[in-house]
């Protein structure tokens, strides 16, 4: 699903941020990138969501190269993969309406946006919290409201962006068995993390970025 | 279209009072631009001179209203002919002196300049009488729209449509920064400039159509207040008085609300390439 190789990226600034970089993510893996801050986790995972435009190396997503694709191909892989950005702050909307704009904005109508918002948030658990304005809801639905934004779509690929800062120990355990039940029913999952899962399935990999390198435990 | 007209619902959603005000100032702003467009057309230039009958002093051209039957013509003839200032009086069909109007008119000759005064104010009275030109009104009217007045106003509209521009900038550069949050999500989710840009140029264009139908509206209203009162000052402007003038000025200052609008509109759109609203830059 997912092959890099030989990545390189320096920033703009001039300081290497991912050096060499070799990953390979098969259909139905769930997968931990750990590191620290500052450690390229974001920006490797921009470059696999196509939000970042690669420097030097090879990115192949569902087998194409995405430093060859144009900007209209780019844009109809980003639709097949589910991102979840650092920092994200849903909407000044309900946490419907949240999930059926991006919907409705894809194209859908109404009822079908609504369908499938439906079955997001149902998925996440925030089917009782529908009409609730998104910016009133604790830290854990917050993620599970932006985890429920990046499948609505039914996305090949999952990428979460550190979606555990921020979240206390009780709540990082209860966003891993959510990560992991997804997975379960068929999403591959790539989370950033800073530090690697207290409890993990057998299923989970973990992968190790540090100062631009990447290692697996 | 369903996006287009969903994403624009969403973007006016995000019209708060402040920014509505400002978007107010932008189609005031088009608004003056325009007037001052029309005004090169509608004042300064006279019914008759250039392409109408020269006017004599002494002399008036009375039009006549288009409705009125041929009796009721003959019966306005017979009236003013009989009238003592009256030295002589013919009647003519507009398109016989070469003008962009319908209806006939008169052209009469006082028995001297004085009384061409008191026969125009006599006439003016009577139903049925559309607009007198006399050569008193061409005289005053192609004073008042010199070449350096027409200069100044040209420097007034480049000034007028620079400030619209610059005001356009900051308004939708706010406006943008109460829709972020959805431009980001929309960026993430994988929807393409081509679907983010057309509501907020849509929105350019909104304010110039606004502008435009204010426009054609003063304009008309103007018009109409020209031709129905005789004795009104606004008739100076004596491209009023012509509906083919009033037509044209409308339809191409409409023109340029709307190209107006539309360049505010793609110069908000060029902002949403700024790296706020991106969430990788």
């Amino acid at each position: 699903m997912i092959q890099v190789s030989e990545l390189n990226f320096v920033s703009e600034d001039g300081i290497k941020v991912l050096d060499d970089v070799h990953l390979r993510i098969d259909r139905g893996d769930l997968v931990f990138l750990v590191g620290p801050a500052a450690a390229g986790k974001s920006v490797l995972l921009g470059l696999l969501g196509t939000l970042i435009p690669p420097q030097q190396g090879q990115i192949l997503v569902h087998g194409r190269n995405i430093a060859r694709l144009s900007s209209r191909k780019a844009f109809d892989l980003r639709r097949q993969i589910g991102f979840l950005p650092q920092g994200f702050s849903p909407l000044q909307k309900t946490v419907m309406e949240n999930v059926t704009f991006k919907l409705r904005s894809l194209g859908d109508f109404r009822e079908q946006a609504e369908e499938k918002a439906l079955a997001a948030l149902d998925q996440v658990g925030l089917t009782s919290q529908l009409t609730h304005a998104a910016g009133e809801l604790a830290p854990l639905e917050y993620v599970r409201l932006g985890i429920a934004l990046s499948i609505c779509d039914e996305p090949l690929l999952l990428l979460l962006d550190d979606p555990m800062s921020g979240l206390d120990q009780e709540d990082q355990a209860a966003l891993c068995s959510l990560l992991e039940l997804l997975n379960r029913r068929g999403f591959t999952i790539l989370t950033s993390l800073r530090a690697a899962p207290a409890n993990t399935t057998d299923n989970a990999r973990i992968v190790h970025l540090t100062e631009g390198s990447v290692s697996e435990a | 279209m369903n996006r287009f007209f969903f994403l624009f619902g969403n973007l006016l959603g995000a019209v708060n009072s402040r920014i509505g005000i400002r978007l107010l100032a932008i189609v005031a702003l088009i608004f003056a631009a325009l007037c001052i467009f029309a005004s090169f057309f509608l004042v300064g230039t006279t019914a008759v001179q250039g392409n109408g009958p020269a006017i004599t002093p002494g002399e008036l051209i009375v039009y006549l209203s288009p409705r009125l039957s041929s009796d009721e013509v003959e019966s306005l003839y017979l009236q003013i002919r009989e009238m003592p200032e009256t030295r002589n009086i013919n009647y003519h069909f507009a398109e016989e002196m070469g003008l962009d109007r319908a209806g006939g008119l008169f052209v009469i000759e006082a028995q001297n300049s004085a009384a061409a005064a008191s026969l125009e104010t006599a006439v003016s009275t009577i139903v049925g009488i559309t607009g007198i030109d006399s050569a008193t009104q061409v005289h005053s009217a192609s004073v008042s729209m010199s070449t350096v007045i027409r200069l100044v106003l040209l420097g007034v509209l480049v000034v007028t449509i620079a400030a619209t521009l610059i005001v356009a900038r900051r308004v939708f550069s706010l406006l943008l920064d109460s829709f972020a949050s959805e431009i980001r999500l929309l960026r993430v989710a994988g929807t393409p400039e081509q679907v983010i840009q057309p509501p907020i140029i849509a929105l350019g264009v909104l304010c110039g159509i606004i502008a435009s139908m204010l426009l054609i509206v003063v304009v008309y209203l103007l018009h109409f207040l020209a031709i129905s009162h005789p004795q009104a000052t606004i008739r100076a402007a004596s491209g009023l008085l012509m509906p083919g003038r009033v037509l044209m000025v409308s339809l191409v200052g409409a023109l340029i609300g709307v190209v107006l609008g539309g360049l505010i509109g793609l110069l908000g759109a060029s902002l949403t390439g700024s790296p706020r609203f991106q969430n990788y830059s």
